[in-house]
């Protein structure tokens, strides 16, 4: 089953890869769905924390665990560190220094 | 700029030698994916078949951890369509190039074409095919080569679960998303990307991710047309 879908997926990737680099393929997008592209990589990446952030607790355990709080550091450190690994970095050592001290 | 009098060997290693940097740059992340793989279930030679075949670093980790949570074949094919159609947008702008080629220089400089080799080929404007495959493999050797280091080192350490490793996704993503809400209309879209994703998930609603995501782009366009953001 995981090996299916590893193949299916290597599919999809190289669908979105290749598809416009055909030279029998007008090329006309919609400029909507163009638009809409623009915004695929942050709305996704964010969606895709939700359950992480949820765990096991679900919405009520949101205040209560320490992932919700180092996401907010995270939050902060990219704001201000430039750098994208240092501010993973120091935001991992925040998450570990949090679960910590919240035992 | 290419130089149309240069060899084609000489430019195979021009690319590969210029590609180094975005190497050393994902190698955190290689090491990630191939480590996040494992601690969620896979076998190690499910992990590095998803670096030698899928090769797409977010969409790895995104399917690691949407297999963990127990989406959908279906669901996780959606989002990971979705989330790798920024590349409809690199093939778009490299096509004047690249569509001249045949179908057998074509299919791998496809196959290659990473968020780090456009942005290399475009920032060098290196376009010929020679520099394309040597920075792509370059870049794709490396790729699976961390993968596997992530893979022996999580193969290594007994009870990985219990080191909440996932939250390097979330932290990951963070620092890759803040840096791109440089408008109002991308700040409303992920704000109702998470929300969404939060409370679809928490009712367990199916293909939760996919859905939180659609309406998170449709309403960051809406808020751009209503304030006639430019592109």
């Amino acid at each position: 089953m995981i090996w299916l879908l590893i193949f299916v997926l290597a599919g999809v990737v190289l669908f979105n890869r290749y598809l416009l680099l055909e030279p029998r393929l007008p090329i006309r997008l919609p400029d909507f769905i163009r638009q809409s592209l623009q915004y695929s990589a942050p709305c996704l990446l964010t969606a895709i924390c939700g359950p992480i952030l949820l765990g096991d607790s679900g919405l009520n355990g949101l205040t209560s665990n320490p992932y919700t709080y180092a996401a907010l550091l995270s939050i902060g450190c990219a704001l201000v560190i430039k750098n994208m690994l240092l501010s993973v970095l120091v935001s991992l050592v925040g998450f570990y220094t949090l679960l910590y001290m919240m035992g | 700029m290419s130089d149309p009098l240069s060899s084609s060997p000489q430019r195979f290693w021009l690319g590969a030698l210029h590609i180094i940097p975005l190497c050393l740059a994902v190698l955190p992340w290689g090491v990630l994916a191939g480590s996040m793989a494992v601690s969620q279930g896979f076998t190690p030679l499910q992990s590095v078949g998803l670096s030698v075949f899928v090769f797409a670093g977010a969409a790895q980790l995104v399917t690691i951890s949407m297999v963990a949570a127990g989406s959908g074949f279906i669901a996780i094919c959606l989002t990971i369509f979705v989330i790798t159609a920024q590349h409809l947008l690199y093939a778009l702008i490299l096509r004047e190039h690249v569509s001249s080629l045949p179908l057998r220089k074509r299919l791998p400089v496809a196959f290659l074409l990473t968020d780090e080799l456009f942005a290399l080929s475009v920032g060098k404007r290196s376009y010929d095919f020679a520099y394309l495959m040597g920075a792509g493999l370059c870049f794709y050797l490396s790729w699976i080569f961390f993968t596997i280091v992530g893979v022996l080192l999580a193969a290594s350490v007994p009870n990985l679960a219990d080191y909440h490793l996932d939250f390097s996704i979330v932290a990951t993503f963070i620092a890759i998303v803040v840096p791109m809400i440089k408008r109002l209309s991308s700040l409303v879209g992920v704000l109702v990307a998470l929300i969404l994703s939060l409370l679809l998930n928490s009712l367990a609603v199916a293909g939760a991710i996919v859905i939180a995501g659609l309406l998170g782009m449709l309403c960051a366009v809406g808020v751009a047309r209503w304030r006639g953001e430019g592109p």
